[in-house]
Order: C-alpha cells, then sequence, then structure tokens
C-alpha cells in the first residue's frame, strides 16, 4: 500500500503548482473585483496574462466556442506555465554522491505527469468529438481522407496512428524539453566547478576576467531555459485547443 | 579471423556500449535536421518582417509556434537518447 501511495517530490511539486495557479488566480480575481477605478500591479499583471492566454490561444482557434472552453485552456496553460517554472528554483539536494536525493524538482518533468496532461486533453477532445457529430460522423472525420476511395482504404491504419501520435507529441514534447534543458544546465554547472575554477585558478592575472565567461554562460542557459518553459506552456495549451476545434467544427 | 580476434569482437560489441553509441548517433542525426528546419523557420521569420514590418506581431508568434514544432522532432530522438543510455535505472 505505501508503494501506491509513496508521496514523490514529483508528486508535492504537482500539488504545489496546482496550488500555486488556484492561488494566484482566486487572489487576482479578488483583488480585479474589489477596485473601482485602478487595481494594484499585480491585478493588472494577472489580467495581462489571462488576456494573452484569451487571445492567443482560445480566440485564435476556438472562435464562436471560446467562451465556453477558455477555462479548461487557460487553467492547463497556467498549471504548465507555473509548473515549468518552478522546476528551475534551487532546491535542496540530501543523501550521499551517489544517492542523491533532490527535494526540489520540475513536475513536468516526469513523463507521468506530462502524459496524464496528454492523456486528459485527448480524452476531452475525443469525448467532445463523438458528443458534437455522433459515432459515425466522428469516425469518417478521424479515419478518413478527403481522397478517392483507393488511397481512402489503405489510409486507415495510417489516420490510426496519427490519431495516436496526437498524445504521444504533446507528452513527449513537454517532457523532453524540460528534461534535456534541466539536463544541460546541471551539465553545465558541473563544468563550471570543474573546468570554471581550474580556469579561474590557473589564468594570469591578465586573463583573469575572461575566465568568468564560463559562469556567464550557465546564467544566460538558464535565461534560455526560463524562456523555453513560457513556449511549452503556450505550446501545449495551444495544440489541446486546436485538437479540441477540430472535435468542435461541425455543429449541428 | 581466428578465435581471438572474434572474441574481441564480441566484446566490443557488447549491449552497453553499442547502447551508448546508438544514443550518441540517435540525437546527433537528429540535430541536424532540427539545425536546418530551425534555421528555415526564422529565416522565413526575419525574411518576411523585413518586407512588412507591420506583419511582425503575427510573424513573431507563427515564428514561435514553428520553432517549438520542429524542436519537438529533434527532441523525440533526445527521448530514445535517455532510454539507451538510462535503461535499467
Amino acid at each position: 500500500m505505501s508503494e501506491l501511495f509513496h508521496v514523490d517530490q514529483w508528486v508535492w511539486m504537482v500539488w504545489i503548482s496546482g496550488a500555486l495557479t488556484v492561488l494566484v488566480f482566486v487572489l487576482g480575481a479578488r483583488l480585479i473585483a474589489a477596485s473601482r477605478v485602478v487595481a494594484g500591479r499585480f491585478a493588472v499583471f494577472v489580467e495581462v496574462m489571462v488576456d494573452f492566454a484569451k487571445e492567443n490561444i482560445a480566440e485564435a482557434f476556438l472562435g464562436e466556442h471560446a467562451k465556453k472552453w477558455f477555462g479548461f485552456i487557460a487553467t492547463l496553460f497556467f498549471f504548465i506555465l507555473f509548473a515549468n517554472l518552478l522546476g528551475k528554483l534551487p532546491g535542496p539536494v540530501t543523501g550521499s554522491l551517489k544517492q542523491q536525493h533532490f527535494w526540489l524538482e520540475t513536475p513536468t518533468g516526469n513523463i507521468n505527469v506530462t502524459s496524464a496532461l496528454a492523456v486528459m486533453v485527448f480524452l476531452v477532445a475525443q469525448t467532445t468529438g463523438l458528443m458534437n457529430m455522433g459515432l459515425v460522423g466522428y469516425l469518417k472525420k478521424k479515419f478518413l481522407l478527403p481522397a478517392p476511395k483507393w488511397v481512402q482504404i489503405p489510409a486507415i491504419p495510417i489516420m490510426f496512428l496519427v490519431l495516436l501520435a496526437e498524445p504521444f507529441s504533446l507528452a513527449v514534447r513537454l517532457f523532453a524539453n524540460m528534461t534535456a534543458g534541466h539536463r544541460v544546465i546541471v551539465t553545465f554547472m558541473v563544468a563550471d566547478m570543474v573546468g570554471g575554477m581550474w580556469l579561474v585558478q590557473q589564468a594570469p592575472i591578465w586573463a583573469k576576467p575572461i575566465s568568468v565567461l564560463p559562469f556567464v554562460l550557465t546564467v544566460v542557459l538558464l535565461a534560455f531555459e526560463l524562456f523555453i518553459a513560457f513556449i511549452q506552456a503556450f505550446i501545449f495549451a495551444l495544440l489541446s485547443a486546436l485538437y479540441l476545434s477540430e472535435s468542435l467544427e461541425e455543429h449541428h | 579471423m581466428n578465435m581471438a580476434e572474434a572474441e574481441t569482437i564480441k566484446q566490443l560489441l557488447d549491449p552497453n556500449s553499442l547502447a551508448w553509441l546508438g544514443g550518441g548517433l540517435a540525437i546527433g542525426t537528429a540535430a541536424m535536421g532540427g539545425g536546418v528546419g530551425i534555421g528555415i523557420v526564422f529565416g522565413k521569420a526575419i525574411e518576411s518582417a523585413a518586407r512588412q514590418p507591420e506583419a511582425l506581431p503575427l510573424v513573431q508568434r507563427l515564428m514561435f509556434i514553428g520553432f517549438a514544432l520542429v524542436e519537438a522532432q529533434v527532441l523525440y530522438a533526445l527521448l530514445i537518447t535517455f532510454i539507451l543510455i538510462f535503461r535499467g535505472v
């Protein structure tokens, strides 16, 4: 039983990320609702982010259904954004050199978390498609290409693979971006500790300022990883809005 | 080829070294295609922004979307590298 409910560092990071999303937006909504003319900086920031999500994700793809589905898409976007950004915080590491135990991890750097999100998006999109178009209409849309019959019939397994590739690509894209970025930062930090410190100690006195460059490069990489965190959250929400809009097309 | 040479070759081709080799080859060849793709995406974006600066916000948005989709392909190969290198963990 304890194997099933073992609370790992990814589990409490997911909880922290979810709680942070709820906190930030409930607080922002209360501040905006309570202010008469001008709200504080935090409330305005929350409003700017929500406006960005609404304009670029919901209304770009969902059109007339944007109002109904905006909550889902925005929650997805902000949860993944906060989860990605939380992983960039440095956290304590306990244990010996071989058995390191990290206390702060990127929740989306775990394939299970990103697969759960991708499967949820997949199920929501397919269920919406089935409810909207009926079974026959849904099957026709998903499995039949707009092509002559002698192309359509052999292409049915390919369309099935395309259907399966959508959530797989969502999950792997987010996981691999977060994990690769994390490993690159860790590699550069190890290189700084070993090679950078050697360079600082061994350089002649006129070259000492140049030897700070490895550390500057690591900081630049960390800034790039923050940018990638934002982009990946945006892409995940955008693609899930796209898959949802494919299911919502024929409105009976 | 006698027994000693066959034994050496069998030792060289053990799964551990082959896994590391495969991992390096996977991400190496994938990054080539990814580099070309990202270069095309950003090059076209820069070109269209230079032709028509009023279209910059739209082009910038599509540029980021294109970049993330191309980068995803390279990272699928990185996933294979992770599977090969960190197997059994």
